[in-house]
């Protein structure tokens, strides 16, 4: 490979050398075709002088520009180790580079520190200096890292974590416990609730309460619902545990069976709330009343909640603050 | 000579309340008049840069400066100044009432219940005085009303006597 190099490089300098000398040669031809065409004035010195002038200005060009161009190969070691490490650097590194660049430059490869081979880019350090087994003379380049004995044929599949189902969905962040809100739809559309809290569902938990605008505690979709502004501080005490998605579930009538009377007599039995939930209702509402009692506007806040909204003359919804 | 019937008139100095685009509920002066539909207006104390607007874009204020057609800002400035433009309209029913708009849109819907619930109050109040104020004149009004009669009909009983 280095051999390749060599040669390529050396091709370079026949190529560099022809360049310099095309430039001399017309110094010296142009000179004497003008006098040739002028032969009447033109001294015979002046060509000779031009021709002595301009091969003796490339000479003296080329070195100096080469010099300038070139620094010394000490200078490019260093300057190289300064491109890769840019914080201070370690002296064995700056022996190990040294002595692998030195080759390099002997074997006249391509810049020190930056030899190709293939496609890679290698850095200095990525190789140390060995001699070569079995021989008196030689060195021989080791890579640090040793290539893997093993390749796998294929590669392998990652493992992804698996789909977690979201177990609470989120709630619009104006809804926090608390917040008064004016329901929209249903039953108690129009009518001023307390939000609860957001059941793991998606839905809502609200309560009139019951004793000020008869609205008990009920499941309601967030998008029915609008936050107001007022919030009643229900932090400190809980609502019960099995008030849940499950607790509000309507209960199914069993099918009537086939054989007993007609199916179309049977009149569809009116809501009529159970006494646990009866129960629950007076246990939250007792505990949201004393909440608002705990205001000083109490009095307001249960005038508030029990009139219902509506929109009146030159009220725009989107134009309201809630 | 005839009626006025236009109180207020487009004229060079004229101080006009915007009401649209970037600088909508700003004052400015009339500057100059470039065509039936627009104007030159300029407002130095309000922050308004030099601009064309057109008429309909804004609203006429009572207050008329002292200058002169395509005065140059600094005059424009004194003027404005010395005729309290900014102090005078801040006085004034129609800024006031942009404020009463303002807070009444910042209200919430509790805010709007409250002030529902003392404007009733209030309204209780003054209809209970009015009520008792009412009848009280009533009241003395009757027993004029029965003075009167009685002052009037006492001669009328002694007139039957006297014919029988």
């Amino acid at each position: 490979m280095f051999g390749s190099l060599r040669s390529f490089q050396g091709e370079e300098d026949i190529m560099e050398q022809a360049t310099i000398k095309e430039p001399a040669k017309a110094a010296t031809e142009e000179p004497a075709k003008a006098a040739t065409m002028e032969p009447a004035k033109a001294d015979t010195k002046e060509p000779a002088k031009a021709d002595a002038k301009a091969p003796a200005k490339a000479a003296a060009k080329k070195p100096a520009k080469a010099g300038a161009r070139k620094p010394s190969k000490a200078q490019k070691r260093k300057h190289i180790l300064k491109r890769y490490f840019k914080k201070k650097i370690p002296s064995k590194v700056v022996k190990k580079f040294n002595k692998v660049a030195k080759i390099m430059e002997e074997k006249k490869s391509v810049k020190a520190g930056r030899i190709r081979y293939g496609s890679k880019k290698l850095k200095p350090n990525a190789y140390y200096v060995k001699p070569i087994a079995g021989k008196t003379e030689g060195t021989q380049l080791v890579p640090v890292k040793k290539s893997p004995a093993y390749y796998a044929a294929q590669l392998k599949e990652k493992k992804r974590p698996k789909r977690v189902k979201i177990s609470k969905r989120p709630v619009r962040s104006s809804l926090t416990p608390g917040t008064v809100c004016i329901v929209l739809a249903g039953l108690h559309k129009g009518k001023r609730v307390v939000f609860l809290k957001g059941l793991p569902g998606g839905l809502c938990l609200i309560t009139g309460p019951h004793k000020v605008n008869s609205c008990p505690m009920r499941r309601v979709n967030q998008i029915y619902l609008i936050a107001t502004s007022l919030k009643i501080d229900i932090s400190w005490f809980g609502i019960p545990k099995h008030v849940n998605d499950r607790y509000f579930r309507r209960v199914k009538a069993p099918r009537p069976r086939k054989k007993e009377g007609d199916i179309f007599e049977k009149k569809k039995e009116a809501y009529f709330p159970s006494d646990q939930r009866k129960k629950d209702q007076a246990v939250v509402d007792g505990n949201v009343i004393s909440a608002i009692r705990r205001r000083p506007d109490k009095k307001m806040v249960f005038g508030y909640l029990g009139t219902m909204f509506a929109l009146r003359k030159g009220m725009y919804p989107h134009r309201l603050k809630f | 000579m005839a009626k006025k019937v236009f109180r207020k008139l487009i004229q060079i100095g004229r101080v006009v309340f915007i009401n649209n685009g970037r600088y909508k509920g700003r004052l400015a002066a009339i500057v100059d008049i470039i065509d039936g539909s627009r104007g030159l207006i300029d407002g130095p104390c309000t922050r308004v840069p030099r601009q064309a607007l057109r008429f309909a874009d804004m609203y006429l204020t009572n207050y008329v400066l002292k200058i002169n057609r395509g005065q140059r800002e600094k005059l424009l400035r004194q003027a404005w100044n010395e005729a309290e433009i900014t102090k005078q309209f801040a006085k004034s029913r129609w800024s006031q009432n942009l404020k009463k708009g303002k807070l009444r849109d910042q209200m919430t819907d509790y805010c709007k219940y409250k002030v529902g619930r003392a404007k009733q109050s209030r309204n209780k109040i003054v209809r209970n005085l009015f009520n008792q104020m009412k009848k009280s004149s009533l009241k003395t009004q009757r027993k004029a009303l029965l003075k009167k009669r009685l002052a009037t009909k006492k001669p009328k009983q002694k007139v039957a006597a006297e014919k029988k």
